[in-house]
C-alpha cells in the first residue's frame, strides 16, 4: 500500500469521525470526549498498518484500508436476526444479542438475574453513569494499535459485564454478535468485563452474519480485568460471513491467583486478525490459551497473542491449533515476555498445523522474551501435511476420503 | 452356503511389476480361510487390492463380493458394505484420539446402512464391552490413533476395531507377526470370538502358529502371485515341517494342485 492510499482510505473514516464527533460532543463526558479525540489522533497519525509495519508482516489490510464503509443499517431483519443467533445458540446460557454492534433487547434472552451479576449496554452506562467507565476508557490501556485507536474514537455501544461478591456465575454468558444488512458497513462494538475477586464467570461469544449481510468491517475492543482469585473462562468464535472482515483486540489483566482461560475459534471471514494481550499482574495469576483456526478458500486469519508475565509465581499455557485448505492462510504469532523479577515463572507454548493443500499456508512465528532468570519456558511450532498412509487408513474404517483429510 | 468373496483371474501390478498373476479363489460365509506364503509371494498385494489400497493397477480378473464388484468401490464404501482390513503395519494417526476415530468410523459404516448414528454415550457403553474381548485398558482410546502403542497394542488395536465395526468379510494382514505368545492368543481369542455364520475371515500369514489357535476352514498357498495349492488345517502343519521350499519349486516348474 502506498502513502497516498493509506491517506485516502482515512478520509472514509475521517467522515465518519466528523459526524461521530458532532454527536457526541457536549452529551459525553469532557474526559470521554478527550479520550475519543486523542485516539483519533493516533489513528490519524499512524493509518492503517501495511506490511512494512513489523506486527502486520504477515497481514495486508488493504482491503479494509481501500474500502468505504457507512455506517451500519439501524433497520432491523427480525428473522434473519433471529435465525443468525439460532445457527449458533448455546442451551442453557443467557443469550445477549448485539445488532451491527448495538445492543438488542428484543433479540436477547436475559433470563431471572443471577445474583452478583450485571449486564449493561454500554450506550446505557455511558447515559446513566458514565464515571464508572473512566477508568477503562480514558486510561486508553487497550488504545495500541490503529485498530483499536479508531475503536476508541468510534466506539457506539457495547457492553459491560460485572461480577461481584465471591459468586460463581452458573449460567454462561453468551454475546451473539450479529451483522446484518447491504452494502459495506463498519462497526466498532466495545466490551468490558469485570471479574470481581473471587469470583468465576463463563463468557461465550459468536461472532456471526445474518443471511444476506454484504462486506461487514467488525473492530472489536474488549477489555477484561480478573481481580484476585477470580476465575473468566472466555471463548471467542468468529464464524463470520465469508465476505467478512473481523480485526479483535482483547486486553487482559489478571490479578493475584487470578485465571484467564481464553478459548478462540477462527472458522469465518475473510480477513481476520486477533491480537489479544493478557498481562499476569500478580503472584499467582495464570492463563490458559487455546486457539484453533480451521481455514478454507481464499480465508485468511490472523492470531496474534502476548503474554506478558509481570510477577513472579504466574504461569501460562498456550496451545493453538490450525487446519489450513483452499489456498487459505494462517498466521500465529505468539509472543511470551517475561519481565526482569518475574521469578519461577512457568510458560508452555505450542503452535501446530496441518496444511492440507498445496496452496495454503502458514506463518508461525513463536518468541520468547526472558528477563528474568529462574523461569521454566518452552516453545514449539509444527506444520505437517496429512500423509496418505493415513488417509488410506481412515478410508479403510469407511470414513469418506474428504472427511479423513479433514479429521 | 453363501458365496461372500469370489475372486477371479486376479492380476495385479505394482510399480510396474506383476505380483497377482491370476487368483482364483471363493469363501463363503462362515468361513475362515488361511493364506500362507512365503515373503514376497503377494499376499500383502493382495489385501492390499481387495480394501483398495492405491498403487496397484488390476490388470485382468475380477473380485465379487456379496454379487457386487468389489474392485468398483472405493476403500471406505468397502469398509461400509462391511469389509475389513486388519493391517500388518498400522498407522499412526497423532491428533486424533482412538475413540473419535472409532466412533466416526462406526457411524459412517451405520449411516451407510440407515441405521442411527451412535452418540458418545452409547458409543462408550458398546465400546466398554468389546474391550474386555482383546484385554485392553480404556486409557487407550483416549491416546491419539496407534500413537506410540506397542506392537502388540497395535495389532490389539485392530482386532478391537474389528470387535466395534462388526464387518462381514475380516481380512487380517500377519496380524501375528511381532507377536509374543500372550498378544498372540489375545489377537486367536479375537478372532475366534468373531466366528459366526454370517461372517468369513481370511488370515494372511507367514507362519502357522495362529492356526494352532484358530482351526481354519481352508488353507490356501500363495506362492508367486498364484495359489498353489490348497489344503485343510493338515497343509499348514506340513508347511511348518517342510518349509516353502517344495512348494515354489512346484511353482516355479508350473503345477499346481
Amino acid at each position: 500500500m502506498t502513502a497516498a492510499e493509506t491517506s485516502l482510505a482515512r478520509t472514509g473514516f475521517e467522515a465518519l469521525w466528523a459526524a461521530k464527533h458532532e454527536r457526541v460532543r457536549g452529551r459525553e463526558p469532557s474526559w470521554l470526549l478527550q479520550a475519543r479525540e486523542n485516539a483519533w489522533a493516533l489513528f490519524a497519525e499512524r493509518g492503517f498498518p501495511t506490511r512494512a509495519d513489523e506486527d502486520w508482516r504477515s497481514t495486508n489490510v488493504a482491503a479494509i484500508a481501500n474500502t468505504a464503509y457507512a455506517t451500519p443499517s439501524r433497520s432491523l431483519d427480525a428473522k434473519a436476526v433471529q435465525a443468525a443467533c439460532a445457527s449458533v445458540a448455546v442451551p442453557g446460557s443467557v443469550r445477549v444479542v448485539l445488532v451491527n454492534g448495538r445492543f438488542e433487547p428484543s433479540a436477547s434472552d436475559l433470563g431471572a438475574p443471577q445474583h452478583g451479576l450485571t449486564i449493561e449496554s454500554l450506550s446505557a452506562v455511558l447515559a446513566s453513569g458514565p464515571e464508572t467507565l473512566r477508568g477503562h476508557l480514558a486510561s486508553q490501556r487497550s488504545t495500541v494499535n490503529a485498530f483499536s485507536a479508531l475503536n476508541a474514537a468510534l466506539f457506539e455501544d457495547g457492553l459491560r459485564l460485572r461480577v461481584s461478591g465471591r459468586v460463581a456465575i452458573e449460567r454462561p454468558i453468551h454475546v451473539i454478535h450479529v451483522t446484518t444488512g447491504p452494502g459495506a458497513f463498519a462497526l466498532h462494538p466495545r466490551l468490558v468485563v469485570e471479574v470481581g475477586n473471587g469470583c468465576e464467570l463463563e463468557l461465550i461469544e459468536s461472532f456471526v452474519g445474518a443471511a444476506g449481510v454484504g462486506t461487514a468491517f467488525t473492530n472489536v475492543v474488549q477489555d477484561v480485568r480478573i481481580d484476585d482469585a477470580a476465575t473468566l473462562r472466555h471463548v471467542r468464535i468468529v464464524e463470520d460471513a465469508v465476505t467478512a472482515q473481523h480485526v479483535g483486540m482483547t486486553r487482559a489483566a489478571v490479578a493475584k491467583d487470578g485465571r484467564y482461560a481464553s478459548v478462540a475459534i477462527t472458522r469465518g471471514g475473510a480477513l481476520v486478525r486477533n491480537d489479544l494481550y493478557v498481562t499476569l499482574d500478580a503472584p499467582g495469576a495464570s492463563c490458559a490459551l487455546d486457539g484453533l483456526y480451521a481455514l478454507d478458500g481464499s480465508q485468511h486469519a490472523d492470531q496474534h497473542t502476548t503474554i506478558e508475565h509481570a510477577a513472579p509465581h504466574c504461569s501460562s499455557t498456550e496451545l493453538y491449533r490450525g487446519i489450513v485448505d483452499g489456498k487459505s492462510r494462517g498466521v500465529f504469532y505468539g509472543r511470551i515476555i517475561v519481565r526482569h523479577g518475574a521469578l519461577k515463572t512457568s510458560a508452555e507454548q505450542e503452535n501446530n498445523n496441518l496444511v492440507l493443500s498445496n496452496e495454503a499456508l502458514v506463518d508461525s512465528t513463536p518468541q520468547l522474551e526472558i528477563f528474568a532468570d529462574d523461569v521454566q519456558c518452552r516453545h514449539g511450532s509444527t506444520i505437517g501435511q496429512i500423509d496418505e498412509a493415513q488417509t488410506y487408513y481412515l478410508r479403510s474404517r469407511g470414513i469418506g476420503a474428504d472427511e479423513a483429510r479433514r479429521s | 452356503m453363501t458365496t461372500l468373496l469370489q475372486i477371479k483371474n486376479l492380476k495385479a501390478n505394482a510399480a510396474g511389476k506383476q505380483i497377482l498373476k491370476g487368483i482364483d479363489l471363493e469363501v463363503n460365509a462362515g468361513e475362515v480361510h488361511a493364506i500362507m506364503g512365503p515373503n514376497g509371494s503377494g499376499k500383502s498385494t493382495l489385501a492390499g487390492v481387495l480394501t483398495g489400497r492405491e498403487g496397484y493397477e488390476i490388470t485382468d480378473g475380477s473380485v465379487l463380493y456379496q454379487g457386487k464388484d468389489l474392485l468398483a468401490l472405493s476403500p471406505e464404501e468397502r469398509a461400509r458394505e462391511g469389509v475389513f482390513l486388519a493391517f500388518q503395519y498400522p498407522v499412526e494417526i497423532p491428533g486424533i484420539s482412538n475413540m473419535f476415530f472409532l466412533r466416526a468410523a462406526l457411524n459412517a459404516i451405520r449411516k451407510h446402512r440407515g441405521q442411527e448414528e451412535l452418540d458418545a454415550v452409547d458409543f462408550m457403553a458398546l465400546v466398554k464391552k468389546k474391550l474386555e474381548v482383546v484385554h485392553i485398558k480404556e486409557d487407550l482410546l483416549k491416546r491419539p490413533v496407534n500413537a506410540g502403542f506397542s506392537g502388540g497394542e497395535k495389532k490389539r488395536n485392530e482386532i478391537f476395531q474389528m470387535a466395534v465395526l462388526e464387518p462381514t468379510l475380516c481380512l487380517l494382514d500377519e496380524t501375528d507377526s511381532g507377536l509374543d505368545i500372550d498378544a498372540l492368543r489375545i489377537v486367536a481369542d479375537g478372532v475366534n470370538a468373531m466366528r459366526s455364520p454370517e461372517r468369513a475371515m481370511v488370515l494372511v500369514t507367514h507362519y502357522e502358529r495362529l492356526l494352532e489357535y484358530v482351526n481354519p476352514d481352508r488353507v490356501h498357498v500363495l506362492a508367486h502371485g498364484r495359489i498353489v495349492k490348497s489344503g485343510d488345517r493338515e497343509l499348514a502343519r506340513e508347511l511348518e515341517k517342510k518349509g516353502y521350499g517344495w512348494i515354489e519349486q512346484a511353482a516355479k516348474t508350473g503345477a499346481t494342485a
